[in-house]
C-alpha cells in the first residue's frame, strides 16, 4: 500500500470540480472518489472538503441541490455551473503548464546530476 | 452552540449544514461496519476519522458571505471599542443628545395626549357640544333649557343621542364628618351619549332618570378609589347627599372625566314637570353623539331647523336662538392648543442646537481619525462601507440618547402632570408605547442630523493629500463648523426671544394693576346644593356672614358668586336694557351678585353715591351698583345714580359708582360691571371673601371652627388665600414662561458650549501660526483680537439670522404675549446683549491661551 499524501495547497479546489464534472455527486462520494482515482494515493479531509465545497458553491461554481442518493438517504449533491465548468477549464490548462514545467525542470536537473 | 446563534445565523443553513455533514458520518459508519468492526468502533472510528463535527461546521460557516446584520454587527463592535477609548466623547454625546431628546419627548407627550389622542370614549370623534346661542347677544354662548333636550332628541334627524348635565356641589353626611362632593346633575340618555359602560356594575336606568325613581349614584373611578379604597362591594351601599339616600348603582372607568376629571359623582338630575315647562331656564351643557358620517355643521343646521320651527311655535321665549355644534375635543383642550405647539416648537429648536453641538463633536472625532480612516481606504474598504462604520457609531450614539431621554421623560412627564393643573387630560399624561416609538424615531433621525454630515465630510476623496499633511482639510471643516456655531446662535436667540416675550407678559400679568386688593383676603365655600329652597339659603347665607365677622381679627365679610379674576369663572357679559331707553342699543355688563361688604372687602373704592346693603327683606327695594367703565360707556355725560337697569335676573336701581376691578381675567382690561346687592340665594354654595387683620392669627382652621359651630353639617372647602387663587389662575402662563425659559437656556448653553469648542480648536490649529507671528514681534493684543474676530463674525451672523427669524415668528405669538407688543423693543434689545455676554465669557479662555502660547515651544513641536 502506497504511502498517503495530503493534497499540495489550491489544488482541492480543482479537484473537485473535476469530479463534479462528471455528474452531480456529494460529499462522501467526491472523497471516496478522488481516493479510488488517485489510487489510494491523496487523502481528502473532511475539514477541507466541506469548507472548500461551500466555497465554491457561495462563488457560483457549483450548485447544490438536495436528492436521494444511493443509499435511499437524502443527501446535498453538487453540480458543475456553467461558469464553474469555465473556471475548471481554465485551472486545468494552468495546472498542465504548471505540472509541465516542473516536470522539464525535474528532467533537466536529472539528467545534469546524472 | 446556543439557540439565539441559530436564529441569528439564519436555522435553514444550519439544519442543512447538519445534515449533510451527518450523512457522511454516517456512510463512514456504515463502511466501517461492512468492514466486520462492532457498532461502537465503527462510531469511534469514524468520528475520529471525519475529525470534529463541530469543527467543520465552525470552518464552513467561517466561508459564508458576511451578511448586512453580521456587517452591522462587526460595525457596532468596531464602534463600542471606539467609545471605549474615548468615553468622555461618548459620554458628552450621550448626554447632549439625551437632554434634546428627553425634552422632546415629555412634550411630545403633552401634545400626544391631550391634542392628538382621541378623548377616552368609544367614536370620540362624533362627539360634540351644542350650545344655544341668542343672535342678539355678542357673546353667543349659553346653556340649554332641558325642555329643549328632550326636543331635540325628538326632532333631529343628525344625531343619535343628545343629553345635557350640570355641575352642583352635594353636602355628603355619610361620614362622621360632611364632606362636599362635585356632583354632575345628569339629564335622561347621560351616558349612552358618551357611550363608555361602567366599570362596575350599571349606568341608570330609565326609571332611576326620570322625576320621582329611585335615588341613585354613580361614582367616578378616583372617589372610588379614595373614599372606598377601591372595594368592588361598594355596588349597593348608600351615599347620604343633602340628606338624601342614595344607591350606589355603578362605578365609573378611570378614563371617565366627563365633564371634568374633579368630578366625584354622577346623579340623574330627575327634572321636576315644572322646570321642565321653564323653557327660559338655561343650565344644562349638552353633549351629542352624532350620527356616523355627521359632520359638525350639518348637525347646525339641522338643530337650526329645529330652532326655527320652536321659535314659530314659542315666540315669545324661544324667537331669535339658534344654535352651535362643535367637536366636543375641541371644546376640551382648544385652549391648550397654542401653548403646546409652541413649547414643541421650541424644543425641536432646542434638539437642532443639540444635534448642531454632537455634529461638531462628531467631526472633530472624525478628523482626530483621519488617519485611521485614510488607512482603512487604502486597506480597500468602499467609502460606503467607512461612512456607514461612521453612521452606526452615531446610530449607537443616539440609541444611547434616546434611552436617556426616555428616562428623563418619563421623570419631565411627572412632572408636568403635577405642574399642570390647569391643563386639560393632564391626568391622563404616561409613558406609553407611542410615546417610546416616537423617542425612538426621533434618535434615528437625529442620527441622520448630526452623524451623516460629519460623516460625508470625514471621508471625502483627496486621500493622497490627507495622509501627506493632515491640514489640507482642515479649512473646510472649519467653515462647516463656524456655519453649525452660528445656526446655534442664531436658535438661542429664536428661544431667548420667545422667552423673553413670556417671561415680560407674565411680569405685566403679575404687575398688573387690578383695582382691588387681594392681600390679607381669604377665601372659601360652604357647600349646598341647588336643591336648597332659596329663602333658606338666604337666612344661612346671612347667618354665616354675622358668625364670620364676629372672628376676632375679621374687618369684613362678603359673599360673591365667583370670586375676581378667576380663570375658571370668566363668564360673558350679559345683556341688560336700561329703564327709559328705546333706542334699540344693545347693552353688555359683567354681571356680578356681592352682598354688602364686597367692595370694603377687597377694598374697591366706592366712587359716588353709596355702597350696598344687607337686606333680607323679600320686598328690599333691589339695587346695583355700576363701575366707572359702565358708566362712562353707557352714561356719558350724565350720572348713572337713579337709573333702573335690568339684567338677567333682576331689575335694579343703580345707586352708586366704583372703582374699575379686573373682575374677568387679570388678562383682560376692566369692562363695564354691574353688581347687583344682597345675597346669593339662588346660588347656594357661593364664594365667601373675608379680609382679616393681618398678625390677628385668623386662619382657614380657626374659620373652619367658627363654621362649624354654625353648619355641623356643611363642609368648608375651596380654601385659599386670595392672591394664591389669583396665583393659579396664572399657572398656564407661568408654567409656558418657566418651560420656554429652561429650553431658551439649554440652547443658550448649548451655543456657548459650540463656541468655545470651536475657539479652542481653532486656536489649538493655529497655534505654530501664532507662535511663529508672536516670534516675529506680533503683540498679544493683535492675537486677542483675532480670536475676538473670529468668534465675532460667527456669533454675529448667527445673531442677525437669528434676530430677524425671530422677528418673523414673533407674530405667532400675539395671542400668547399681554401688555406688551409682540415685537416687544425691549426683548428684541435685551436678547442679542445676552447672547453677546455669554459669547464673550465663551471666547475669553480660547483668547487667553492664544494670547499665553509660546514661541519657543510652539515652533519647537514640529
Amino acid at each position: 500500500m502506497p504511502a498517503k499524501s495530503d493534497l499540495p495547497q489550491g489544488t482541492l479546489d480543482m479537484l473537485i470540480l473535476q469530479v463534479a464534472a462528471l455528474g452531480p455527486i456529494h460529499g462522501y462520494a467526491i472523497a471516496q472518489r478522488i481516493q479510488q482515482i488517485s489510487r489510494d494515493v491523496l487523502q481528502v479531509q473532511q475539514g477541507s472538503l466541506y469548507p472548500a465545497l461551500h466555497r465554491l458553491e457561495n462563488k457560483g461554481l457549483l450548485s447544490a441541490l438536495w436528492k436521494a442518493s444511493e443509499t435511499g438517504r437524502e443527501a446535498k449533491f453538487y453540480r458543475l455551473t456553467r461558469k464553474g465548468r469555465l473556471q475548471l477549464k481554465e485551472e486545468t490548462a494552468s495546472w498542465a503548464r504548471l505540472s509541465e514545467a516542473i516536470r522539464l525542470i525535474l528532467q533537466a536537473t536529472q539528467g545534469a546530476t546524472s | 452552540m446556543t439557540w439565539w446563534q441559530r436564529v441569528r445565523r439564519g436555522d435553514r443553513a444550519e439544519q442543512q449544514l447538519d445534515r449533510e455533514l451527518r450523512y457522511h458520518l454516517d456512510r463512514l459508519k456504515d463502511e466501517h461496519e461492512q468492514a466486520g468492526v462492532s457498532k461502537e468502533e465503527a462510531a469511534r472510528k469514524a468520528t475520529l476519522a471525519f475529525g470534529g463535527l463541530e469543527q467543520v461546521k465552525e470552518e464552513c460557516r467561517d466561508v459564508r458571505p458576511l451578511h448586512l446584520l453580521d456587517e452591522a454587527r462587526q460595525d457596532a463592535r468596531y464602534a463600542l471599542r471606539t467609545f471605549a477609548r474615548n468615553p468622555a466623547f461618548a459620554l458628552v454625546v450621550v448626554v447632549t443628545l439625551a437632554l434634546g431628546i428627553g425634552a422632546n419627548s415629555a412634550i411630545f407627550s403633552a401634545i400626544d395626549t391631550v391634542l392628538l389622542k382621541p378623548l377616552p370614549y368609544p367614536s370620540a370623534d362624533r362627539l360634540v357640544v351644542v350650545a344655544e346661542t341668542n343672535l342678539n347677544q355678542k357673546t353667543a354662548t349659553s346653556w340649554v333649557a332641558p325642555v329643549k333636550v328632550e326636543e331635540w332628541n325628538r326632532e333631529n334627524r343628525t344625531f343619535e343621542v343628545l343629553a345635557g348635565g350640570y355641575f352642583d356641589n352635594m353636602t355628603d353626611t355619610t361620614g362622621a364628618l360632611p364632606e362636599r362632593d362635585v356632583a354632575i346633575r345628569t339629564s335622561p340618555r347621560f351616558f349612552r351619549v358618551l357611550g363608555s359602560p361602567a366599570a362596575l356594575g350599571r349606568t341608570f336606568t330609565s326609571e332611576e332618570e326620570t322625576f320621582g325613581g329611585p335615588a341613585a349614584v354613580v361614582l367616578s373611578d378616583s372617589f372610588w378609589r379614595t373614599r372606598f379604597n377601591a372595594a368592588p362591594s361598594v355596588i349597593n351601599r348608600t351615599l347620604t347627599l343633602a340628606d338624601q339616600k342614595r344607591t350606589i348603582v355603578g362605578v365609573m372607568p378611570p378614563s371617565f372625566r366627563y365633564p371634568t376629571a374633579t368630578t366625584d359623582i354622577w346623579v340623574p338630575a330627575q327634572t321636576p314637570p315644572g322646570l321642565m315647562r321653564a323653557r327660559e331656564v338655561r343650565f344644562y351643557s349638552v353633549v351629542g353623539r352624532l350620527k356616523e358620517g355627521v359632520t359638525p355643521n350639518q348637525a347646525t343646521d339641522d338643530l337650526l331647523g329645529t330652532q326655527r320651527r320652536l321659535g314659530d311655535q314659542f315666540p315669545r321665549t324661544d324667537r331669535g336662538w339658534g344654535v352651535a355644534v362643535s367637536p366636543l375635543k375641541e371644546q376640551q383642550v382648544g385652549g391648550v392648543r397654542r401653548s403646546l405647539w409652541l413649547l414643541f416648537g421650541a424644543v425641536l429648536l432646542v434638539l437642532v442646537a443639540a444635534c448642531g453641538n454632537v455634529a461638531c463633536l462628531m467631526l472633530a472625532a472624525a478628523m482626530r481619525r483621519q488617519h485611521e480612516i485614510a488607512v482603512r481606504f487604502s486597506l480597500g474598504a468602499e467609502r460606503r462601507r467607512v461612512i456607514r462604520q461612521l453612521l452606526v457609531e452615531g446610530l449607537l450614539l443616539s440609541i444611547g440618547g434616546s434611552v436617556g431621554g426616555l428616562l428623563l421623560a418619563s421623570w419631565g412627564i411627572k412632572l408636568l402632570r403635577e405642574a399642570s393643573l390647569r391643563m386639560p387630560r393632564a391626568t391622563e399624561l404616561h409613558v406609553d408605547v407611542r410615546l417610546v416609538t416616537f423617542t425612538l424615531t426621533l434618535g434615528v433621525l437625529t442620527t441622520m442630523l448630526f452623524a451623516l454630515a460629519p460623516a460625508v465630510q470625514a471621508t471625502r476623496a483627496d486621500l493622497a493629500a490627507r495622509l501627506a499633511h493632515g491640514r489640507a482639510v482642515v479649512g473646510s471643516r472649519q467653515s462647516f463648523q463656524r456655519l453649525l456655531v452660528s445656526m446655534q446662535v442664531a436658535l438661542a436667540i429664536v428661544l431667548l426671544v420667545g422667552a423673553g416675550l413670556l417671561l415680560r407678559s407674565f411680569s405685566q400679568l403679575q404687575q398688573v394693576s387690578t383695582g382691588f386688593d387681594a392681600n390679607n383676603v381669604l377665601t372659601f365655600r360652604v357647600s349646598g346644593s341647588f336643591n336648597e329652597r332659596a329663602a333658606a339659603v338666604a337666612i344661612r347665607q346671612f347667618r354665616t356672614l354675622e358668625r364670620l365677622r364676629a372672628i376676632p381679627g375679621v374687618e369684613s365679610a362678603a359673599l360673591g358668586i365667583v370670586l375676581p379674576a378667576d380663570a375658571d369663572a370668566d363668564y360673558p357679559a350679559a345683556e341688560f336694557t336700561i329703564d327709559g331707553r328705546d333706542t334699540g342699543d344693545h347693552y353688555f355688563a359683567v354681571a356680578r351678585n356681592v352682598s354688602a361688604d364686597y367692595f370694603k372687602t377687597l377694598r374697591i373704592p366706592v366712587l359716588h353715591g353709596e355702597t350696598c346693603r344687607d337686606d333680607v327683606r323679600p320686598d328690599a327695594r333691589p339695587t346695583v351698583l355700576v363701575n366707572q367703565s359702565l358708566a362712562n360707556q353707557y352714561f356719558p355725560g350724565e350720572t348713572p345714580i337713579g337709573h333702573y337697569i335690568v339684567g338677567p335676573r333682576l331689575p335694579g336701581e343703580i345707586i352708586g359708582i366704583v372703582g374699575d376691578a379686573r373682575e374677568q381675567s387679570l388678562a383682560k382690561d376692566a369692562q363695564p360691571v354691574a353688581y347687583w346687592c344682597g345675597l346669593v340665594p339662588f346660588y347656594p354654595a357661593a364664594a365667601q371673601l373675608i379680609r382679616v387683620q393681618p398678625g390677628r392669627g385668623v386662619t382657614i382652621t380657626s374659620i373652619r371652627e367658627a363654621i362649624r359651630e354654625i353648619e355641623p353639617a356643611r363642609a368648608v372647602y375651596a380654601a385659599a388665600s386670595l392672591p394664591e387663587v389669583l396665583a393659579r389662575s396664572l399657572s398656564q402662563p407661568r408654567l409656558n414662561a418657566i418651560l420656554l425659559g429652561l429650553f431658551a437656556a439649554m440652547a443658550l448653553a448649548l451655543a456657548a458650549v459650540g463656541l468655545f469648542g470651536m475657539l479652542a480648536q481653532f486656536v489649538a490649529q493655529k497655534r505654530r501660526e501664532i507662535g511663529l507671528r508672536m516670534a516675529l514681534g506680533a503683540q498679544p493684543t493683535q492675537v486677542f483680537a483675532e480670536v475676538l474676530r473670529y468668534s465675532a463674525s460667527t456669533t454675529g451672523i448667527g445673531i442677525a439670522v437669528g434676530l430677524a427669524v425671530a422677528l418673523g415668528l414673533a407674530r405667532f405669538m400675539t395671542a400668547l404675549v399681554f401688555g406688551i407688543e409682540s415685537r416687544d423693543p425691549m426683548t428684541f434689545a435685551i436678547v442679542p446683549l445676552v447672547i453677546v455676554g455669554v459669547a464673550g465669557a465663551a471666547t475669553m479662555i480660547p483668547a487667553r491661551r492664544a494670547v499665553r502660547i509660546d514661541p519657543v515651544t510652539a515652533l519647537r513641536d514640529e
